[in-house]
């Protein structure tokens, strides 16, 4: 028979009321397991070292770097609102930059020498378009979010919302790819000033961001061009046709009469009546 | 290969280039738009925490993005760095507090380098060096020519054995933190500024800061300035030539007054009793409550009092009324003494129930009944047993009973303010010193200008009896400015909070030997556009940079009258955490478990999780 628990308490001078990260300690229990019980269980309280519940600013830039510390801070809460720091919180800001980096990093050659005009972006595939707008809506919302009381965490996580796009990309224009690159570091500056100068080099720029205008939205990438609109027939959805964003009733239910899969379903039959919502649905009653 | 994010390489790299290039640098751009983004300074305490992250974070990313719009930023950095804890920490380890301070600065100064804050250390500012301190002497002569700042007595906390001030945070459960001695109320000669002359101004303008401050702090200032009206109303002392002057905001009850309360520092009691039969007891009790600690005296439930055998007329009712020394009655606030109306207010009615006084409802509720056995009616209502005052409205019988005491000579209106003048004496070393010169012949004489500063001695023993500064001789002793004899230096320094009262002034002109700052560099960078900190300096720190500002601008040294545009008062950093019991109760054993079956058990824990 060992030591029971309340005598090894008394032998290291703990109670009860302590922390049970000092009993992790002692007996060497993996912290993993503590992380996820304070996540579960754990009170919230203000730091205090009395409490040993502080987390050492000094560590956390040795560990995951200054960038993290402060991209992690920003994005948590609202600047006036109070937030639980937590590892797992930590690490996801971590890598979200790991992210930024590899995709930039992978794509450095596609793009490296490669110069943009506007007029280069008129006539763009759809997907090219998209990913287009995405960016611009991104520029748009980062901006008013932080014109609008300072709300880094609502700009921040657009920003990451982009990098997701960026990454289910599949035509890698590299014109486009550059643009998105070039913005994307830009606006990443104020939060993570150090990463952001240092791709600002690899992608073969000159100086510190922190010198270069922060980003405007373009506005003619924001209007949508074109639209994706479900045509179902009696009800069920039966195919997807593009067109234009501002297209017209019959312009729509030309277009869908020409698609494959609706002529599989209105061939040879009569169209009672058709009932669209524009740039949302056409539906077409068939007998 | 491609290369890896190393985040450590990169920082490093960085760090060293900003600082080469200076690219954070910062100058006054005539016809650019400018904006002032300020984080709340720190205490150089030993190393930042995460809460400092928190706070330069968030200015950090507002300077570096509004510098990619084209703005001419300022973003300063500095330490506040006079107080306390460097000054405990010379007595408890011998550490001079100027090395302990430069010591933190240095250290800190290189936590904020690593995080990568935009900030133009060519403005850093450090409180304890003279080049500053020296300008906080300069407006404290310009208030004291002024009459903004005086000299009066002031209630401190004493600690007999070590003979010496304590500050409140150095009173534990009324006892000295050093020596566990019960700490005693004293009187000492002290340093005011007239903060009360700003009261008005102060409340005013916070209307000007609606929508930009958060509305909690405006609420906490407005409550902290009080301001209140109502009525001064003399009561006649029976058998004396005195009166007993009162304040009162509920005029519209003084028909129900059944006693009066004095506060045990108020100066007439002590003559009245004089050789009457209640003179040993009220003095007894007047001696006990004034030994108790300023905290103490905050804190007392229990309402205590003692009968003067005096009386004092109700002007209005002719009735006599017994005179009480109540513990509950503060010395500084209003007149130190009120008319008691146990009918309408809580604490008269505990009073009253406690020794035996009559209770007189004077006042209605409009819509109910109310049982004054329970407890006192508070709130306004319809006037009764008034005289002739009988059926108004309490708002309506406030202003007619106001002008009739006005009329007939009883009182008059008053506005009164919560608000007190602030007392920015220190009796400890590690301040600013306080610029006076005392002589025997030409009474308290400021230093002049061009004597500035006067020197904090480095040469000190730091032992926690007394205040250091009086037993250093060479510092002590002085020549007055006017007479030329042998004089006396005021030992006193300046309240940390002067400090910080105007620091970001300086930083629009860090450098200046000439003058505090220059007004045509200040015109430019003034106000500070965002102010971010945390709301714990809600009252006291925002509201004395408010009043500096006042004063500043008031004899031509800034054109704002208010210091900071905008206020983002920032969250807490929190951190989840449990206690060993509650663990234990999550696995669901107590304290008799054996160590391996607990470790058992909290690694099962993980693989349930998995
Ligand atoms: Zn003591
Ligand atoms: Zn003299």
């Amino acid at each position: 028979m060992g030591k029971t628990l309340k005598e090894f308490l008394e032998e290291n001078h703990l109670t009860l009321n302590d922390n049970a990260k000092l009993l992790f300690d002692k007996l060497g229990l993996p912290k993993d397991i503590l992380s996820k019980l304070e996540e579960e269980y754990g009170k919230s309280d203000k730091m205090s070292k009395s409490k040993h519940n502080t987390v050492d600013p000094d560590e956390m830039i040795e560990k995951y770097g200054a960038d993290t510390v402060r991209l992690y801070i920003l994005f948590a809460a609202p600047p006036e609102n109070n937030f639980d720091w937590t590892d797992a919180g930590v690490e996801g800001a971590h890598r979200f930059l790991k992210r930024v980096w590899n995709i930039i990093l992978e794509n450095l050659e596609l793009i490296k020498d490669v110069e943009y005009t506007k007029e280069d972006f008129k006539n763009l595939s759809e997907e090219d378009q998209k990913i287009r707008r995405k960016l611009h809506q991104t520029i748009k919302k980062v901006n008013d979010d932080i014109m609008r009381n300072y709300q880094f965490n609502t700009a921040i996580a657009s920003i990451m919302e982009l990098v997701n796009e960026l990454y289910s990309y599949k035509n890698k224009s590299p014109k486009i790819l550059k643009e998105a690159f070039e913005n994307l570091i830009l606006m990443l500056s104020p939060f993570t000033p150090f990463i952001a100068d240092e791709l600002w080099r690899l992608i073969g720029k000159e100086g510190y961001t922190i010198q270069y205008p922060f980003p405007e939205p373009d506005e003619e990438a924001l209007i949508e061009k074109t639209k994706e609109i479900p045509v179902q027939i009696n009800g069920k959805v039966r195919a997807k046709i593009t067109v234009p964003a501002d297209a017209s009733e019959e312009e729509v239910i030309e277009t869908a009469l020409k698609n494959e899969s609706v002529k599989k379903w209105t061939d040879g039959k009569q169209i009672v009546k058709t009932i669209f919502i524009k740039g949302k649905i056409l539906n077409i009653v068939v007998k | 290969m491609k290369r890896q994010y190393d985040f450590k390489d990169i920082e490093e790299k960085y760090l060293k280039e900003w600082e080469e290039k200076e690219i954070f640098k910062t100058k006054e751009i005539k016809g650019k738009d400018k904006f002032y983004v300020l984080e709340m300074f720190p205490y150089p305490s030993g190393k930042i925490h995460m809460g400092h992250v928190r706070n330069y974070a968030i200015g950090d990313a507002v300077n570096r993005y509004l510098r990619m719009k084209g703005k001419n930023t300022l973003h300063p950095m500095g330490w506040d760095a006079f107080g306390m804890p460097a000054e405990n920490a010379a007595i408890k380890s011998g550490i001079h507090p100027a090395k302990w301070t430069y010591d933190n600065i240095a250290y800190m100064k290189n936590e904020l380098k690593r995080l990568g804050f935009s900030y133009d250390w060519s403005r850093e500012v450090t409180t304890c060096d003279p080049e500053y301190y020296r300008w906080n002497q300069w407006i404290f002569l310009k208030m004291y020519e002024r009459g903004i700042a005086y000299r009066k007595t002031a209630v401190v906390n004493w600690c007999p054995f070590d003979q010496t001030v304590l500050a409140n945070e150095q009173v534990i459960d009324g006892r000295c933190w050093r020596c566990d001695t019960e700490v005693v109320q004293r009187e000492i000669p002290s340093w005011f500024l007239r903060i009360t002359d700003y009261a008005e101004v102060l409340l005013e303008d916070l209307e000007k800061l609606e929508g930009k401050w958060p509305s909690s702090v405006i609420t906490m200032q407005k409550n902290w300035i009080g301001k209140s009206t109502g009525a001064t109303i003399k009561f006649p002392i029976d058998g004396s030539t005195q009166v007993l002057e009162v304040f009162t905001t509920r005029p519209d009850t003084v028909f129900g007054v059944t006693f009066m309360a004095v506060a045990p520092e108020h100066p007439l009691i002590p003559e009245l009793v004089k050789g009457s039969d209640y003179e040993d007891e009220v003095i007894g009790f007047i001696n006990r409550i004034k030994s108790l600690s300023t905290r103490e005296r905050g804190i007392v439930e229990e309402k205590e009092g003692v009968f003067t055998g005096l009386y004092a007329i109700n002007p209005l009712t002719k009735e006599k009324v017994p005179i009480y020394v109540a513990n509950y009655i503060l010395w500084g606030y209003g007149t130190g003494a009120i008319m008691a109306v146990p009918a309408h207010d809580q604490r008269d009615w505990e009073f009253a129930k406690k020794y035996g006084l009559p209770i007189k409802p004077v006042i209605k509720p409009v819509d109910r009944e109310w049982d004054f056995e329970k407890g006192a009616y508070e709130e306004e209502g319809i006037l009764i047993n008034s005289d002739g005052f009988d059926g108004l409205s309490s708002k309506e019988a406030k202003e007619k009973i106001t002008e009739f005491i006005e009329e007939k000579g009883y009182g008059y209106k008053t506005i009164n303010f919560r608000l007190r003048d602030w007392n920015i004496s220190r009796q400890r070393y590690w301040g600013t010193p306080i610029p006076i010169i005392y002589c025997s012949e030409c009474g308290t004489v400021p230093v002049p200008e061009e004597d500035l500063p006067v020197l904090l001695p480095e040469n000190v023993e730091i032992t926690g009896m007394g205040n250091p500064l009086e037993k250093v001789e060479e510092f002590m002793k002085t020549t007055c400015p006017k007479c030329g004899k042998e004089a006396r230096r005021e030992t006193d320094t300046m309240d940390t909070f002067f400090d910080s009262s105007w620091y970001f002034l300086r930083y629009c002109d860090a450098h200046n030997d000439k003058e505090p700052f220059s007004k045509e560099k200040v015109d430019y960078w003034m106000p500070v556009d965002l102010y971010i900190g945390g709301i714990e300096h809600a009252v006291l720190h925002l509201l004395y940079a408010r009043f500096f500002t006042k004063f500043l601008h008031e004899i031509g040294l800034v054109s704002i009258s208010e210091p900071f545009e905008r206020l983002l008062t920032q969250g807490m950093v929190l951190k989840k955490w449990i206690s060993i019991g509650k663990l234990l109760e999550i696995l669901g054993i107590d304290e008799n478990v054996d160590i391996d079956e607990l470790r058992r058990k909290i690694e099962e824990l993980e693989i349930v999780k998995k």
